[in-house]
C-alpha cells in the first residue's frame, strides 16, 4: 500500500501579537500518513490546542504551511473553508458541542443536511454509524437525557458520518469518567482500525493517549519528543508516563484529570 | 467603590443591554408628557372642541401608562433572569441577599430616573411641535407654548411611583433562588417544549368559536364572546399550537432535514415557546390598535367619499310644508354675499312602493320626467327621452336589490296595482346616491306622479305631498379636492346649517339643510382627534414591542454565540449562520403582525358583508404601516445581532 500523507505541516510558527508578544509555536514539522492514529501531548500552555487549531483551519498560522489531503486550506475563502471543514474534517470536542434543541439523530445528520444530501442516503449513513458506535437505541433521545459517554459517541458519530479525511479530537475524554473514557477511546481506535480513518488526538490523559500509534510531545511550543507504540498497550502506557515525567517534570501532569 | 457606584458602573458598562429598555421607557415618558402638556394647557378649556380632545388624550395617556407598567415589569423580569450568573457570583463572594436586592433596586431606579428626566426633556422640545400638530389635526386655534409645570409634576410623579412599585415588586420575584440554580442559570439544559393535547384542542376550539360567533349573528353578546374566545385562543395558539405545529413540521424529515432548516426550525420551537407570552401580548395589542385605527380611517374615508359623491354643495329639503314654494331667501342671500354663481334645481319626490312576487311592499321614489331631465346633466345622471305613457326608467345605486322591484321588465306600484309600468331602461349608478342610496328612483310621466299622489291621499285620508328639495350647484366650489376648514364652502355651509338649526321648531314645517363641506368637517373633526391620539398610541406599541424583542434576543445572545461558534468549527459557514439566525428573528418579528392581520380580517369580514362601510382598505393600510415600521426595527435588530454572531464565527 502506498502511504499518502493526509497532513503535512512545515515550518509552522504562531505568534500572538499584542502588548506581550507570545510565541505559541516555533518551527513545527509534522507528517501524518493516511490511516495513522497520532496523539499530541504536552503540559498546559505547551501549544497543543494552538497546534490543533492551525490544523483544523480555525486559526491562521503566522508562517509555515499546512497541507491537508494535498491542499492548503488557508488559500480558501471563508465559505469554501467552512465547506472544507464540513467535508474533509471531523471534530470531537471536550464539551461535545451538541445542540440540545436537536435529538441525537438530528445532531448526527446535521452536517449532511447542511449539504442537502438525500434523505435515504442520510438514513442509511445514520444507521451505519449509530450501529458502529452502539447508540442505535438512543437516536430519538435528547442530548440532556443521555450520559456523557453517549454524548461523546454521538459527537463522534457526527464527525465520521461525512467520511472525513481526518478526525481531530481535542481532549475527547476530558469531561468523562474512566469507564466512559475507555468506551470512547475504544470506539476511536475501532474507527481507525476498521475504516482506516486518520485520527489526530490532543490529550492530557496518558490512558487515552495509549490508544495511539504514535505520540508527539510538545513543550513550550516546540516539538520535544516522539514515541511509537509496539504491540503492547500497557507497555506503551508506561512509555508515555516515562516520557511525560522526563519532559514535563511535574507529577501533576501525570494525573488523568485536567487541572 | 461604594455600593451605589457599583450599581452605576453596572448599568454604564452594560449599556448595550440596557439601551433599548432605557430608550423605550424614555419614549413612553415623553409621549405621556406630551399628552399632559396638552391636557393641562391653560388655553384648552376655552376652545370649542377642547373638552372632548382633553378626554380622549386622557384616555390615551392612561393606555400609555398601563402599557408602560407591563412593559417595565416584563423587561425587568427578563433582565434579572439573564443575570442569574452574576447574582450567583455575588452570592458566592458573600453578598447578603438584601445587598443584591439593593443593587437591583438602585439599578432600576437609576434607569427609571434618567428615563424620566430625558423623557421630559425630550417632551419639552417636542411639545411645541406636538401642540402645533394636535391643534392642526383637531382643527382648533393654535395653542401657545407654555411652561408646563403641572404636566411635569404629573409625569414625574406617575413614573417615579411606577418605577418604585415595580422595583419593589421584582424583589419578590428573585427572593428564593438557590445559589446553584443561579450559577447554572443560563447553562441548564432547556427542556423540550411540550404541548398538552387538551390545551391544544382547547386553542383550536376557542379560535373557531371566535370565528363562528361573529358569523352567526352580530350581537353585542357574540362580539364579547368572540373577543374573549379569540384572545384566549391566541394565547394557546402561541403556547401550545406553535409547539404542535413545529413538531408536526419536524415529523416530515424530507422537508426539515434540508440545509439550515433542521437547525432553525428546532431553535424556533424553543424561541416561540420562551416568547409565547410576549408574542401573545404584541399580537393582541397590534390587532386592537389596527382595528381601532382602521375603524377611524374608514370613517374618514366614508366622509371623504360622501363629499365627493355629492354633486350639490347645499341641499334644503322640506319634508312637510304647507307652502308650494317655500321661502329660500336666506340661502340666496348668503350665496350672493359669498359672490359665487349658483344654479338652483327643485325636485319633488313622492314616496311610493312596489309589489314583489310575494306581495310585499318595497319603498321607492317617484319623480316627474321633466324635472328629472333638468336635474340630470348637473348630477351626472343619464337623460331620459321618449318615455311612453305607461313606461318607467329605474335609476338605482348598486346597493339596491333590483329584483325586489322589477318582475319581467314590469313594475307594479302598490298604489296603482291595476296597471303595471313597463321598464324601458334600468340604470345602476352611484350618482343617484344624493337622492337615495337604499331605494330606487323611478322616472315616470308627470301624470303618474299625480295619480299615485291622489291614490295615497285617498288611502291615508289626508293630503299627501311630495318632498320638496332645492339643490344648489356652485361651480366655484366643485374644485375636485376636499374643502379646507376655512374654505368659503365650509364657512357658508356652516353658517347656513346654524341658521337652519336655529329656526327648527318655530313652525309646523319639517325641514333639513345639508352642506356637504360642513358635514365633512363635522365628521373629520370628531375623528381627527381619535386618529391623532391612536396614531401615537399605536406608535408606542410598535416601538415597545420591538424593544421587547430586542431584549429577549439579547438575553439569548450568549447561548446563541456558543452554539454558532461550535457549529462554525464543524463547518457551518457564515452565510448559513446568517440565514438561520435571520429566519428566526424574522419569525419573531413578523408572526405577531401576520396573526394580528388575520385576526383583524376575521373580525371585520362580517362587517364587510353588511356593506355599511369599507373597512378593508383602512385596516390593510394600518397593517402596511405597522409592517414598514416593524421592518425598520427588524433590519436594525437583525444586523446588530448578526454582527455580534459574526465576530464569533471562526
Amino acid at each position: 500500500m502506498i502511504s499518502v500523507n493526509v497532513l503535512e505541516v512545515k515550518g509552522l510558527n504562531k505568534v500572538y501579537p499584542g502588548k506581550v508578544k507570545t510565541q505559541a509555536l516555533t518551527d513545527i514539522h509534522l507528517s501524518v500518513e493516511s490511516g495513522e492514529f497520532v496523539g499530541i501531548m504536552g503540559p498546559s500552555g505547551s501549544g497543543k490546542t494552538t497546534f490543533l487549531n492551525m490544523v483544523s483551519t480555525i486559526d491562521q498560522p503566522t508562517s509555515g504551511e499546512v497541507n491537508i489531503n494535498g491542499s492548503n486550506p488557508y488559500k480558501l475563502n471563508k465559505k469554501e473553508l467552512a465547506h472544507f471543514r464540513r467535508r474533509q474534517l471531523g471534530f470531537v470536542f471536550q464539551d461535545f458541542n451538541l445542540l440540545e434543541t436537536l435529538t441525537v439523530a438530528e445532531n448526527i445528520v446535521l452536517p449532511l443536511t447542511l449539504d442537502n444530501r438525500k434523505l435515504k442516503e442520510m438514513d442509511s449513513l445514520l444507521l451505519k454509524v449509530a450501529e458502529q458506535l452502539n447508540i442505535t437505541d438512543i437516536l430519538n433521545k435528547r442530548t440532556y437525557e443521555i450520559s456523557g459517554g453517549q454524548r461523546q459517541r454521538t459527537a463522534l458519530a457526527r464527525a465520521i458520518i461525512t467520511s472525513p479525511a481526518m478526525i481531530l479530537a481535542d481532549e475527547p475524554t476530558g469531561s468523562l469518567d474512566s469507564n466512559s473514557s475507555r468506551i470512547v477511546m475504544e470506539s476511536l481506535a475501532n474507527i481507525n482500525r476498521t475504516q482506516g480513518t486518520t485520527l489526530l488526538l490532543v490529550t492530557h490523559d496518558p490512558q487515552a493517549a495509549s490508544y495511539c500509534n504514535r505520540i508527539i510531545f510538545i513543550k513550550d511550543g516546540k516539538l520535544a519528543a516522539e514515541i511509537h507504540r509496539g504491540d503492547n498497550r500497557q507497555a506503551f502506557f508506561q512509555k508515555i508516563i516515562d516520557t511525560l515525567s522526563f519532559w514535563g517534570g511535574n507529577s501533576h501532569e501525570l494525573s488523568s484529570i485536567r487541572v | 467603590m461604594s455600593f451605589p457606584q457599583f450599581a452605576f458602573n453596572n448599568v454604564r458598562r452594560n449599556a448595550r443591554a440596557y439601551i433599548a429598555y432605557f430608550l423605550s421607557s424614555s419614549f413612553m415618558v415623553m409621549v405621556f408628557f406630551a399628552y399632559s402638556v396638552f391636557i393641562y394647557h391653560p388655553g384648552i378649556a376655552s376652545q370649542n372642541i377642547g373638552t372632548m380632545a382633553v378626554t380622549s388624550m386622557r384616555v390615551a395617556a392612561c393606555i400609555v401608562y398601563v402599557f408602560a407598567f407591563f412593559f417595565v415589569l416584563y423587561s425587568i423580569g427578563t433582565f434579572l433572569k439573564s443575570r442569574n450568573l452574576e447574582f450567583g457570583i455575588l452570592t458566592i463572594l458573600g453578598a447578603r441577599p438584601n445587598q443584591i436586592n439593593r443593587l437591583i433596586f438602585l439599578e432600576n431606579m437609576l434607569i427609571g430616573i434618567v428615563a424620566i428626566v430625558t423623557g421630559i426633556a425630550g417632551g419639552m422640545l417636542l411639545s411645541k411641535l406636538f401642540l402645533l400638530l394636535s391643534t392642526r389635526a383637531i382643527g382648533i386655534e393654535d395653542l401657545p407654548f407654555y411652561w408646563p409645570v403641572h404636566a411635569m409634576l404629573v409625569t414625574s410623579l406617575s413614573f417615579v411611583s411606577l418605577f418604585l412599585f415595580i422595583s419593589f415588586f421584582t424583589l419578590l420575584l428573585i427572593r428564593n433562588n438557590k445559589v446553584l440554580d443561579l450559577l447554572q442559570g443560563n447553562v441548564k439544559p432547556k427542556k423540550q417544549p411540550k404541548a398538552s393535547l387538551f390545551l391544544s384542542l382547547m386553542g383550536v376550539i376557542l379560535l373557531s368559536t371566535g370565528f363562528y360567533a361573529l358569523r352567526i349573528e352580530l350581537s353585542p353578546f357574540a362580539i364579547i364572546l368572540a373577543a374573549v374566545a379569540g384572545i384566549s385562543g391566541t394565547y394557546l395558539f402561541y403556547s401550545q399550537l406553535s409547539v404542535v405545529v413545529i413538531r408536526l413540521l419536524k415529523r416530515s424529515r424530507r422537508s426539515t432535514w434540508r440545509g439550515t432548516r433542521l437547525l432553525w426550525t428546532s431553535e424556533m420551537s424553543y424561541k416561540l415557546r420562551d416568547n409565547s407570552r410576549m408574542l401573545f401580548m404584541i399580537t393582541v395589542v397590534t390587532a386592537l390598535a389596527s382595528m381601532g385605527a382602521g375603524y377611524v380611517l374608514s370613517i374618514n374615508q366614508a366622509g371623504r367619499d360622501e363629499y365627493n359623491e355629492k354633486p350639490f354643495a347645499i341641499t334644503q329639503t322640506y319634508y312637510r310644508t304647507t307652502s308650494a314654494d317655500p321661502d329660500r331667501s336666506t340661502i340666496h342671500q348668503e350665496l350672493k354675499a359669498a359672490g359665487v354663481e349658483y344654479t338652483e334645481k327643485r325636485t319633488d319626490l313622492l314616496s311610493a312602493s312596489a309589489l314583489d312576487e310575494e306581495g310585499r311592499e318595497n319603498g321607492l321614489y317617484l319623480i316627474g320626467l321633466a324635472q328629472y331631465n333638468e336635474l340630470a346633466p348637473l348630477a351626472d345622471l343619464p337623460a331620459v327621452t321618449g318615455l311612453g305613457a305607461n313606461e318607467v326608467v329605474v335609476v338605482a345605486s348598486p346597493e339596491v336589490e333590483k329584483k325586489e322591484y322589477i318582475r319581467d321588465q314590469m313594475v307594479t306600484l302598490a298604489e296603482q296595482p291595476a296597471v303595471s309600468l313597463y321598464v324601458k331602461e334600468s340604470v345602476t349608478t352611484e350618482s343617484v346616491g344624493f337622492i337615495s342610496s337604499v331605494a330606487p328612483v323611478l322616472i315616470v310621466p308627470e301624470k303618474w306622479v299625480e295619480m299615485v299622489r291622489v291614490a295615497r291621499s285617498a288611502e291615508e285620508g289626508k293630503e299627501v305631498r311630495p318632498y320638496i328639495s332645492y339643490h344648489y350647484k356652485v361651480p366655484a366650489w366643485d374644485t375636485g379636492s376636499l374643502p379646507s376648514i376655512d374654505s368659503q364652502e365650509n364657512i357658508v355651509g356652516t353658517k347656513l346649517r346654524q341658521w337652519n338649526t336655529a329656526r327648527e321648531g318655530t313652525s309646523d314645517e319639517v325641514f333639513d339643510l345639508t352642506s356637504r363641506a360642513a358635514n365633512y368637517w363635522v365628521l373629520k373633526q370628531s375623528t381627527a382627534m381619535l386618529s391623532f391620539v391612536s396614531v401615537f398610541v399605536a406608535l408606542i406599541f410598535s416601538v415597545a414591542s420591538a424593544s421587547f424583542l430586542y431584549f429577549k434576543l439579547y438575553s439569548d445572545l450568549a447561548a446563541d454565540i456558543r452554539m454558532y461558534r461550535a457549529l462554525s468549527k464543524i463547518g457551518l459557514s457564515t452565510s448559513e449562520m446568517s440565514a438561520s439566525a435571520t429566519k428566526q428573528i424574522a419569525v419573531l418579528f413578523y408572526i405577531p403582525i401576520v396573526v394580528a392581520a388575520v385576526q383583524s380580517l376575521v373580525v371585520i369580514s362580517p362587517i364587510l358583508e353588511t356593506g355599511i362601510m369599507n373597512v378593508l382598505k383602512p385596516v390593510l393600510t394600518t397593517f402596511a404601516g405597522y409592517l414598514i415600521l416593524q421592518s425598520v426595527f427588524f433590519i436594525i435588530v437583525k444586523s446588530r445581532y448578526i454582527r455580534s454572531l459574526k465576530k464569533m464565527m471562526v
